[in-house]
């Protein structure tokens, strides 16, 4: 079967590595939720640490992805602002296209479908308010208000939720759920079938094979 | 102290001054607390700074450093306005029959208000020599009573020439105007404290005077003390619960190293130091032991005088035998091994320091936990003085400034030719014996870890230094060799004291016993002047029972008393002869009952099958003045002469009465009578002081400074953090934590004037020399208005803590930098408490 | 099991500060290096080695009278409403059956909500802030001792009975009296603090001035608002949206998988 490159090498590096941290941080953020847990392993504050260590890294890769991919980091990070009709197309599409429907009624996608690309804005989102919040309770506890503080736990938890049910679509969407065979595999060798591709990203594909033609 | 720790708690009123009693003896305030609490009891501090005693006190009157006598003259006078006028409100009885009030006193007796020498008493001489000394002397002949040997006496109190009356007359001066103006106290403020205080002169009322250092530390400090005798004798106070005048121990052990004699002019149990005019022991007991006085026309008749009628003789014998043993033989008694004092030298720690610093006299130095480098007056000056030492042995828990004193800051190591041995103590609780507390209380302790490294006890050191000396001088004739050769010195049992001295033996040999037998004496009522006694300090005989046990270590928690005022009494063991509250027989009337029924310390029971006192060990086992036939009606006061306290006491070297003069350092010009310091010079501030002189290459360090040039009246004192001079709290990081720095207190308005801040590093000097420390600008010192016949000043207080030296965890300057090295007229203990400073930013 | 507790009457209390080396001795506290800065005041705020300190406060002024120096003990209060509890994640901070709020060391994760949410700043954070490998420590209760029927060490150290410790009944009643005795002495203010505030405290104090003048808020509140909404609120609905969102997934998948299943069928026939 004739394969098309869906990922390279160091998106793929990058998001696994995203993939470690944030599940670090997950468990570790969840050990200060559920006290049972967090008794547990809390001995000698590493949860703290663990969850400060990976937040570091986290945004350590990002920052060194961005600047090893400048261009294309900078176009990818455009893309999740970058809004147009087809995205309409998707959306009314989508409800059938999910639920096992015709997926010949789902307009062509780009490189990231509308779906992925709501996922994305999300991410960035969510990252900053993370972020944000977690520097605020880290480095400035000592400078800012006690209702800063409070604020800043208060929406690092909401964040988190939200985190937790988008990773959970995140993760059934590319790997359980039946209309997305090759997500996974493509993001595990960066590789996804023309056929695949067709079908979840046609307006790419056409881009690419374009692009590919040209360069012959 | 005449009462005990607890007895505080049956106080009405407390009167705190010269002490920061809650800073420097925590303790004290959990009875006062209960007074307060129990009993409404009222609280005065009296104080030139607001301190933490001043905090939970009821009245809070401030104080220019220094002016007891007119504070507390002040007093007296309300009180003996107050007498006249409301007579009721007082126990006269107790001041006619209980004190030389009434006694008639030498009609050529002038006071300081005769105008042919104002200010001064009759009889004055200033000294004309440049050596250090007093400032003049007095020939007392004047002073004493009409009859030297039975007083008359007029119970009316109306004579013009009893003591009542001088005591009138003498204080006729001290309004609360000119005591306000003098002490910088509001005359309202003054008025509150001696209204407060007055109303324990009422029959079943019981007031306190609780003192310290900040009394006791002046060239006039014995006066000071004096004053407050009077004040409680007036209002009937002495003896009794809740009453007494209660000097408050600087340190734990100062009362029992004060009754074994650690002060030059007494040997043990206060017997005084045999001097160069006693050529054996009859010469000596001529000298020392007072003549019997009795008052003609008391209700008593008889006039026990303890000190008299052989009982001298008595303790003495004992004494000798218990330092030589069997080489104590009649007729002498080994009197002659014992050192005579030269009755001109001044053998204090301000004279030996000058002696020391002329560096002919004194080669050697022991310093057994002292620390003069930083405790010692001008101590610039004293350590200064070390430096003329051959050798320098000091023992102590840590090396002390003393020690160090070779290495200080400034001083060339290579230009100081003394030796230094530091030998380590054990700390209290790595040795055994016994300490006394504030309240005579003897109490045993325990070991309870062993000392680390090569520390020792000091017992143990003293033993094994006795025991190398008498080898050194075995076979040596000479007289002086006697001393060691003759002395009797066998503490070694078994067991754990094999080898060193137990202080169980040496306990046993302090009560005494009999030298033939060996039984314990169980009061110095059994001791005899035959040699067939022994008695280290007879004021202990009766800490051991017949059976060798050792009361001290009694430790029954509960008070079986029947009179239930917190006398404990079987609880350790207090001298004398557990006796808790002295002069007890002043707390019944006549007949022997007692003036507080709701707090009696003892009463005579007229019921039952004998008729005999009951409550605590009464002053003496006498019947009753009514109750007792004629002839042995006897006083109450038996360790006085005439059987009756000292209102009038004409046995102080600087006079009958106090009179408020000056500290050597002042910012006042003239005293309460008007005299000018221009008349008399400097030294007029305090007619009788002793001025200590300590030069170097010919350099005085001991400047006297001018109010010109020190417009601030500076003080030193301690906090409850730290420890005298420091080695025992400046080595400890948790006390270190608390204190960290020596810090000087001043009040806001100085500080602005002077653009100090909170925390600011500042320097204080005197004539002497300069500290710098930290500032605490706080508003619990203010600026105070002082000026007699309309001249006004406004003065200052600087308080500096006196903890600090170079050597330790803690490091900072010595206040004692700054003092001078002048004494009072009658101990020489320095004036540490008011001199003349400046401040400003460091 | 009876509630114990302290009653500190600041009416009583000389500042000796027995009470606070008592706490480091018995604690094995190691001492603070310090600096004196122009108060009696030191070390200058709690800390995990200083777990109980005496705030020195000065009002009034010498010169007319009205002079006062307060001391406080400062310490854990110990309440019944104790946010510290409520918002520990790991359930490390918890109430004695004695009532007092023990802690376990070893179940705390050096979160520090603890140190934020207490009305009265009493947990301390000890560790590397930037590692966030800390833990909370505070006033024990001398759980220790009193677990084994000693009193507090604050309280054995006190000379002058300023602290007492017993069943907290009884020093209520012994606290009311105190008060009653200040008001008749012209204390107008006295106040026992503690015996309502956050539930009722186990530190509580016989005050002779307003709570403010010792440094207590007059009016403790327990955790804001916020904590509310995110330990009782935020937290079940962060569970049931997951579960919310399994559910929808669960059905997702058999739905459409179903629907491929028939399409796939069809496309077959």
């Amino acid at each position: 079967m004739e394969e098309i490159e869906r990922f390279r090498l160091s998106t793929r590096v990058l998001h696994w590595a995203i993939v470690i941290f944030t599940c670090l941080l997950g468990a570790s953020g969840l050990c200060i939720y559920i006290s049972q847990i967090g008794g547990w392993v809390g001995q000698g504050g590493y949860v703290g640490y663990i969850h400060r260590v990976c937040a570091i890294l986290f945004v350590l890769s990002a920052v060194i992805y961005l600047v090893t991919n400048f261009k294309s980091s900078i176009k990818f990070l455009k893309e999740a602002f970058v809004w147009g009709l087809s995205d309409l197309g998707w959306a009314l599409a989508a409800p059938d296209y999910y639920f096992g429907g015709d997926p010949e009624k789902m307009p062509p996608q780009e490189h990231i479908n509308t779906g992925q690309k709501l996922y994305w804005l999300a991410v960035i989102i969510g990252v900053v308010v993370f972020l944000v919040t977690g520097i605020l309770m880290w480095a400035f506890r000592d400078i800012v208000s006690e209702s800063v503080f409070m604020w800043s736990l208060l929406i690092h938890d909401v964040a988190f939720i939200g985190a937790m049910v988008m990773v959970a679509l995140h993760l059934y969407l590319g790997s359980i759920h039946p209309v997305m065979t090759e997500s996974l595999k493509s993001m595990v060798t960066g590789k996804a079938s023309i056929e695949y591709c067709e079908h979840h990203h046609g307006r790419w594909l056409r881009h690419e094979l374009k692009k590919k033609e040209s360069e012959s | 102290m005449t009462n005990h720790w607890i007895d505080l708690k049956n106080t009405d009123c407390a009167m705190i001054i010269g002490s920061n009693a809650a800073e420097n003896h925590p303790m004290s305030f959990k009875w006062l607390t209960k007074a307060k609490e129990e009993k409404g009891a009222k609280i005065v501090n009296v104080d030139p700074r607001f301190t933490r005693t001043s905090s939970k006190s009821d009245i809070y009157a401030p104080i220019r450093s220094g002016t007891d006598i007119a504070f507390i003259g002040g007093m007296i006078k309300w009180v003996l306005d107050d007498m006249t006028a409301n007579p009721g409100n007082y126990n006269m009885d107790y001041v006619k029959q209980y004190t030389n009030a009434a006694l008639i006193i030498n009609d050529s007796y002038k006071g300081p208000d005769d105008a042919s020498h104002p200010g001064l008493f009759e009889g004055y001489t200033p000294s004309t020599t440049s050596a250090p000394g007093n400032l003049g002397s007095y020939n007392k002949t004047t002073w004493g009573y009409a009859n030297t040997t039975t007083p008359n006496v007029d119970t009316t109190l109306e004579n013009p020439n009893c003591v009542f009356q001088l005591l009138k007359a003498h204080y006729s001066i001290y309004t609360t105007d000119k005591v306000s103006q003098i002490t910088g106290c509001l005359t309202s403020k003054l008025e509150e404290v001696y209204r407060t205080y007055a109303a324990t002169g009422n029959k079943g009322k019981a007031g306190t005077i609780l003192y310290a250092m900040g009394t006791t530390q002046h060239t006039y400090g014995t006066q000071n003390i004096r004053s407050y005798a009077i004040l409680q004798l007036l209002l009937a106070n002495m003896g009794i619960a809740g009453g007494g005048i209660n000097a408050l121990r600087g340190e734990s052990n100062v009362q029992g190293s004060t009754d074994m004699c650690l002060l030059s002019h007494i040997l043990p149990g206060y017997l005084k130091v045999p001097n160069e005019t006693d050529t054996d022991i009859d010469a000596y007991l001529g000298r020392v032991e007072p003549a019997t006085v009795t008052p003609a026309g008391l209700d008593g008749d008889k006039s026990a005088n303890w000190w008299g009628n052989g009982h001298y003789k008595q303790y003495m014998v004992s004494l000798l035998k218990a330092f030589y043993g069997d080489n104590a033989t009649t007729p002498e008694f080994g009197f002659n091994y014992l050192p005579k004092a030269d009755s001109k030298t001044n053998y204090t720690h301000i004279g030996l320091f000058e002696k020391l610093n002329e560096g002919t006299t004194i080669k050697g130095m022991m310093c057994w936990g002292q620390n003069p480098a930083v405790a010692g007056p001008d101590c610039g000056g004293e350590r200064n003085a070390l430096e003329k030492l051959d050798w320098l042995m000091c023992i102590d828990l840590w090396e002390t400034e003393t020690a160090a004193f070779w290495k200080r800051p400034g001083a060339n190591p290579a230009s100081i030719d003394t030796e230094v041995f530091l030998l380590p103590a054990a700390a209290s609780f790595e040795k055994e014996g016994s300490i006394s507390n504030s309240g005579r209380w003897v109490q045993w302790r325990y070991k309870a870890i062993d000392p680390p490294g090569d520390a020792r006890p000091d017992l143990r050191v003293m033993d094994e230094l006795m025991l190398k000396l008498k080898e050194k001088y075995s076979g040596q004739t000479a007289h002086n060799a006697d001393a060691i050769n003759k002395l009797a010195w066998n503490y070694h049992i078994s067991g754990e004291y094999a080898d060193h001295a137990d202080p169980n033996v040496v306990a046993k040999e302090v009560n005494g016993y009999n030298m033939s037998t060996g039984v314990p004496l169980t009061s110095f009522g059994n001791l005899k002047d035959d040699g067939t006694t022994c008695s280290g300090n007879w004021i202990y005989c009766g800490m051991f029972d017949a059976d060798d046990n050792n009361k001290a270590k009694r430790h029954d928690p509960v008070d079986r008393s029947i009179n239930q005022i917190g006398l404990y009494s079987d609880w350790t063991w207090c001298w004398p002869i557990n006796r808790r509250i002295i002069y007890n027989r002043a707390s019944v009337d006549l007949n022997g009952v007692p003036w507080d029924k709701g707090q009696p310390v003892i009463w005579w029971e007229y019921d039952g099958p004998s008729t005999k006192w009951a409550g605590d060990i009464p002053d003496g086992g006498w019947a009753p003045i009514n109750v007792a036939a004629a002839g042995s009606k006897y006083l109450p006061f038996i360790m006085k002469p005439e059987g009756v306290a000292h209102i009038w006491g004409f046995g102080r070297t600087d006079g009958p009465v106090p009179e408020a003069y000056e500290p050597w350092e002042s910012p006042m010009e003239e005293t309460i009578r008007g005299v000018l310091k221009a008349k008399g010079g400097e030294g007029f501030n305090d007619p009788c002081c002793y001025v200590g002189k300590l030069e170097k290459d010919g350099e005085s360090q001991n400047e006297h400074g001018s109010f010109s040039d020190f417009p601030c009246v500076g003080t030193t004192y301690r906090v409850t953090e730290h420890w005298q001079s420091g080695p025992m709290t400046r080595n400890l990081p948790w006390l270190v934590e608390l204190m960290p720095d020596v810090f000087v207190e001043l009040g806001e308005d100085l500080a602005s004037e002077k653009g100090i801040n909170r925390g600011d590093k500042v320097k204080v000097t005197t004539a002497r020399g300069s500290i710098e420390a930290v500032a605490v600008v706080t508003r619990r010192l203010h600026r105070m208005t002082i000026g007699l016949n309309g001249t006004q000043r406004q003065i200052d207080h600087v308080g500096i803590l006196w903890h600090w030296g170079y050597i330790g965890l803690s490091k900072g300057d010595s206040a004692n930098i700054l003092t001078p090295h002048v004494g009072d007229a009658n101990t020489t203990i320095p004036e540490y408490k008011t001199f003349l400073c400046k401040i400003e930013k460091a | 099991m009876t509630e114990k507790a302290l009653l500190i009457d600041v009416s009583k209390c000389t500042g000796c500060r027995a009470c606070q080396v008592a706490c480091k001795e018995w604690n094995g506290l190691p001492a603070v290096e310090t600096t004196c800065t122009g108060t009696y005041e030191n070390p200058p705020d709690l800390s995990p080695d200083t777990w109980n300190k005496i705030k020195f406060t000065e009002i009034g002024s010498t010169s007319d009278g009205t002079m006062r120096w307060l001391f406080r003990s400062e310490r854990c209060l110990h309440c019944t409403d104790a946010s510290c509890v409520e918002v520990c994640p790991t359930g490390a901070v918890y109430h004695h059956e004695l009532g007092f709020v023990a802690y376990d060391r070893t179940k705390c994760t050096g979160c520090g909500y603890c140190t934020q949410y207490c009305p009265f700043n009493i947990p301390q954070l000890s560790g590397n802030k930037l590692t966030g490998m800390q833990k909370m420590d505070k006033c024990t209760f001398c759980l220790d001792r009193v677990a084994n029927g000693l009193e507090p060490a604050c309280s054995k150290a006190c000379p002058t009975g300023a602290i007492s410790f017993g069943n907290r009944g009884d020093l209520i009643l012994k606290g009311s009296s105190r008060v009653n005795d200040l008001k008749s002495n012209g204390y107008s203010n006295a106040y026992l603090y503690g015996e309502h505030e956050l539930g009722g405290l186990h530190t509580m104090y016989v005050l002779d001035e307003k709570p403010e003048v010792y440094g207590l808020p007059a009016d403790p509140q327990y955790v804001p608002g916020y904590e509310v909404v995110r330990q009782d609120i935020l937290k079940p609905l962060g569970w049931a949206l997951i579960a919310a969102a399994a559910g929808g997934f669960a059905l997702n998948f058999l739905v459409s998988r179903s629907r491929m299943v028939k399409a796939g069928k069809k496309e077959e026939e």
